[in-house]
């Protein structure tokens, strides 16, 4: 089975970092297969900066090895950061420049032609006007903007992004999400960090949790959402019909014509079961990874620590 | 490894445009150049604003000979001064009139002579200047000379051959090695600007040293850097700012020290049109030329310092943890200044020898060297090899220190985790 994987674009083994008596990260094993979007789950203080500044050579790690693109993250982290495209967390960029010279700047020392970025500041609604203008004269989110553009703008094969909405407002979020889809559909690789589940949910192919160090799970996030319980709620005209032998259906309550019940896994099943005319209203509220993780880690605290 | 070309060439850029756009560096380079122009034109407007003046002195005596050869001698032998003091010397015969005169301030000063019972001549100055005055320094150096002419006369030497007695007596210097460059008339003025430059030369090192770490620590605060390490080597971001901050504050000193060198040139003919006269364009004599092999040793001292000064510059996390992080560089440069200032004294002495060939210090010590004394040819290749091989060998430590440092983000500044960063790092 392992042969027939593609190489892995990241591999830890052990990955281990200690800055003196803190344990940042601690025997971290994972893979980053080559086209997908790994998200990085977990809350601030958790590791998530400390295992991108490593596997992009900023930190050497205690102990464990990790290689990037089948290059070696403490031996060959200068080729690594040059294929890679990188959008740190909380960025800053020089206040005196416009964020075009910004972009040319970065775009010049990285050395790679900026093939992406007329598209990227279309896409993320950053105009001619908007560039000229200084950087000291940017909101948050226009900051954010440039450092996204600047991390996709020569098309690396992977892009490792630290919290890549912080500060987008709804709509750009929306536009930064399909801009992954794009990206992933042209099969790109992307390795991001968040503290926030249904982003993760959103664009993810696989989800790593990470709490103090620790990787909790590692999961298909189809597999986790497909394996959670939904919240259903349905009114019927006249009484409600039994289905308590639905596949997966439990904690059935009745009240008169209104009924709920909680869905575990596919809902074909229950969907075909409950066709009926006598059906006025029907109500699944979306699968979410965080009851997900709950469900698969309950009595464990660490996955409470993990915000929506 | 990536090569330093074109990355360094591009942060360099960006950093001088950034650096010498600013309002400030125009602001202090303005003013800077009029202080560079003022300084050596000081002296003529001292001049100016003095040089109207008349020392009025009155001299009375109650012997009428005494009186007259005084107003005479002291006359010609102040007028004779050539420190540009105009004098008026008056004989008055009233001197309760003239004592309320000098109180009043119509007169500076009156001169009582007597003569004393052993026929010494005594003087008695009543003023309102102070001690420190010049003008009564003068008068008071001129009186000895009167006096002793007097006693000569009184011994009974003729006093047309008196006057030859003063004349001053042949001293010829003859220098060991004929092509040596200091001459007895120009020592004074080589020695003056070989001092300029020891001073010129450690402002420039320090100043321009802590902007280059300034700047470091700055976009290490502000995390910049983060983007910037993505794109760019550490050896390629290090060599680029020191080019970059090290050109704009290069900038910054020519305008000012030409400024200082046009004021200086200026000097004899402002004077001249002021005062009506030439003045003393004090380093007119110096040849200026010979300090060209020195702009060699200046810049390269001056990349020395600013490429380890951002190197420690790194270590820092904030602005104020800067002075800290820098501060072995401080002392490596008041080492190399302060040897500087003795060797002024001993320019042939081995140390200075010895320590104008070392790179810390032969930015300060050459000069001293090449105005006061000789270098031969085989100590300027060891000087400038050396200077290159310090220079390669900073970049390579500097490089280091800067990878780690870069991104270790509000940890205390400590030498110990920077050794280690140096031995680990790559």
């Amino acid at each position: 089975m392992e042969d027939q994987q593609p190489a892995a674009v990241i591999h830890t083994t052990g990955l281990t970092k200690h800055y003196g008596k803190v344990q940042a990260l601690v025997d971290l094993t994972l893979d980053v297969r080559p086209g997908e979007i790994f998200g990085f789950l977990g809350p601030n203080g958790s590791g998530k900066s400390t295992m991108i500044r490593t596997l992009l050579g900023f930190l050497h790690p205690t102990s464990g090895s990790a290689s990037v693109l089948g290059l070696d993250i403490v031996d060959d982290s200068v080729e690594i950061r040059r294929r890679t495209g990188y959008l740190p967390g909380g960025i800053a960029l020089y206040d005196s420049l416009s964020g075009a010279d910004a972009l040319d700047y970065l775009n010049d020392l990285q050395g790679t032609p900026a093939v992406r970025r007329e598209e990227l500041c279309e896409r993320l609604q950053m105009p001619a006007s908007v560039l000229r203008r200084k950087v000291r004269d940017y909101s948050r989110g226009m900051r954010q903007k440039i450092g996204v553009i600047q991390a996709l703008q020569h098309d690396p094969v992977l892009a490792i992004l630290d919290e890549p909405t912080e500060g987008l407002d709804p709509l750009m979020q929306q536009a930064f999400y399909s801009l992954m889809d794009d990206l992933r559909d042209q099969g790109r690789t992307t390795f991001l960090s968040s503290h926030v589940l249904p982003e993760v949910e959103r664009i993810c192919d696989r989800v790593a949790i990470i709490r103090s160090g620790h990787l909790m799970a590692l999961q298909n996030v189809d597999d986790l959402l497909a394996r959670r319980k939904r919240r259903v709620s349905l009114r019927w005209r006249g009484a409600a019909p039994e289905l308590s032998g639905i596949p997966g259906l439990a904690d059935v309550k009745t009240d008169g014509d209104r009924m709920t019940a909680t869905l575990l896994g596919d809902v074909s099943g229950f969907v075909r079961a409950i066709a009926s005319p006598s059906l006025v209203d029907l109500t699944i509220e979306p699968a979410r990874l965080e009851e997900a993780f709950l469900e698969y880690y309950a009595g464990d605290d660490a996955s409470e620590e993990v915000r929506g | 490894m990536s090569g330093l070309f074109p990355n360094a060439w591009t942060v360099a850029r960006r950093e001088y445009r950034q650096r010498v756009q600013t309002r400030t560096f125009l602001i202090v380079t303005a003013v800077l150049a009029l202080v560079g122009v003022g300084i050596p034109l000081l002296p003529v407007a001292v001049r100016l604003i003095a040089g109207d003046e008349t020392t009025a002195v009155a001299i009375h005596s109650t012997d009428p000979v005494v009186q007259s050869q005084t107003v005479v001698a002291l006359g010609a032998i102040l007028h004779g001064d050539s420190d540009g003091t105009r004098w008026e010397i008056t004989a008055v015969g009233d001197a309760a009139a003239a004592d309320v005169r000098v109180r009043d301030g119509d007169l500076d000063g009156l001169l009582t002579v007597s003569r004393a019972g052993d026929g010494e001549l005594a003087f008695d100055m009543l003023t309102e200047a102070g001690p420190s005055s010049q003008w009564l320094f003068a008068v008071r150096q001129a009186t000895t000379q009167l006096s002793i002419g007097d006693r000569l006369v009184r011994a009974g030497i003729d006093p047309t051959a008196a006057g030859g007695i003063f004349a001053p007596t042949p001293f010829e210097v003859t220098p060991v090695d004929p092509d040596a460059k200091s001459p007895e008339e120009t020592y004074g003025a080589a020695y003056m600007m070989a001092m300029i430059m020891v001073v010129l030369t450690f402002m420039a090192v320090l100043t321009y040293g802590q902007w280059v770490a300034g700047s470091v620590a700055e976009e290490k605060s502000s995390r910049v850097m983060e983007l910037l390490i993505t794109a760019a080597t550490p050896r390629q971001l290090l060599s680029g700012k020191v080019l970059g901050t090290g050109a704009a504050g290069l900038t910054q000193y020519a305008v000012v020290v030409a400024a200082a060198a046009g004021g200086f040139a200026l000097e004899g003919l402002v004077a001249e049109r002021v005062l009506g006269d030439g003045g003393s364009a004090s380093l007119e004599s110096v040849n200026l030329w010979v300090l060209a092999p020195f702009g060699v040793f200046f810049v390269g001292g001056f990349l020395l310092y600013a490429t380890l000064y951002a190197g420690l510059g790194s270590m820092a996390s904030r602005q104020e943890d800067v002075q800290m992080a820098t501060g072995p560089m401080l002392m490596v440069g008041m080492v190399g200044y302060f040897a500087a200032f003795i060797g002024l004294n001993t320019p042939e002495a081995q140390w200075v020898q010895v320590a104008s060939l070392i790179p810390f210090f032969s930015p300060y010590v050459l000069p001293i060297r090449m105005l006061l004394a000789s270098i031969e040819p085989w100590e300027w290749l060891v000087a400038g090899g050396l200077m290159v091989a310090f220079l390669f060998g900073a970049l390579w430590v500097a490089a280091r220190i800067y990878s780690a440092g870069v991104l270790l983000y509000g940890q205390r500044v400590n030498f110990r985790a920077m050794w280690r960063a140096v031995r680990v790092n790559r």
